[in-house]
């Protein structure tokens, strides 16, 4: 199973053609603050290590994002998206 | 250097979605059938004493497939078919949720044998009752690192067309 995840990471997903991803995500200003204070300290915080790892890299999607548009209302950040992998 | 949505991802995943609250997903997933008979091959325990040697999954349409199976040391063929219908709409109450319930259509003096067969499998979270067997796919989620996103499904459907599955999911994480 592994090595079919992946050989189709490598060929960019093409068998997962016609995989249609999409949401809203409010984005917490604890967040925001987070990924700033890591950003400018050019280090990221080691993740609690965890038996479970998802099957596939979500950044693996990355490049098949359609839509991302943040949109703030009432002092809250929302991030819309929109990520499909084509059929050719 | 910023962290990665996967690093974001992984952390939110360890504090269990607290900054991530209000959050919803949907979308639609193709699953190869190729993918699913490598998974179904990889679940069956290395030391299994159990008459079946092999399933190969043949998917016909939205909700019709047949399962090839191969026995050893068993009083039937070697080989034979059964065909299934499933529900498209899995259960997403009870333990071992989301549930995947099939019924099969074998007939004649193999069809009262198929839970028993089933049985011998030894498969975690498979279980048979007369025509109908029920798949624990959060078992299956679990050993894939996605057991902490069953209690946010909302929707989950499983649909066929030949040679791949299609799921299609809803996703929310509560505001509290």
């Amino acid at each position: 199973m592994k090595e079919l995840i992946e050989k189709a990471l490598a060929g960019g997903l093409k068998e997962l053609a016609g995989l249609e991803l999409s949401g809203t995500v409010p984005i917490r200003q604890e967040l925001i603050n987070e990924v700033i204070a890591e950003t400018l300290q050019s280090g990221v915080p080691e993740v609690k290590k965890s038996s479970e790892r998802p099957a596939i890299d979500v950044n693996a999607l990355i490049p098949h994002v359609k839509k991302a548009e943040v949109s703030a209302e009432g002092g809250k950040l929302t991030l819309h998206f929109q990520i499909k992998i084509d059929e050719n | 250097m910023s962290p990665s949505v996967s690093q974001i991802l992984a952390r939110e995943r360890s504090r269990g979605f607290a900054h991530l609250r209000g959050t919803k997903l949907a979308g639609r997933i193709p699953i190869p059938g190729e993918w699913i008979n490598q998974a179904v091959r990889d679940s069956k325990p290395e030391d299994s004493d159990s008459p079946v040697k092999g399933i190969a999954l043949a998917i016909q349409d939205a909700t019709r497939g047949t399962l090839l199976v191969s026995l050893d040391k068993w009083p039937l063929p070697k080989m034979f078919e059964v065909p299934f219908l499933w529900d498209p709409k899995l259960d997403l109450t009870g333990p071992g949720a989301p549930l995947l319930r099939l019924t099969h259509e074998v007939t004649g003096l193999l069809a009262p044998a198929i839970p028993i067969i089933v049985g011998s499998a030894k498969q975690e979270g498979i279980r048979a009752e007369g025509r109908h067997v029920t798949i624990a796919l959060g078992t299956l989620l679990q050993k894939h690192g996605l057991s902490d996103l069953i209690p946010l499904l909302t929707h989950l459907e499983l649909r066929g067309v030949p040679g791949k599955l299609w799921l299609t999911f809803e996703l929310s994480i509560p505001e509290k």
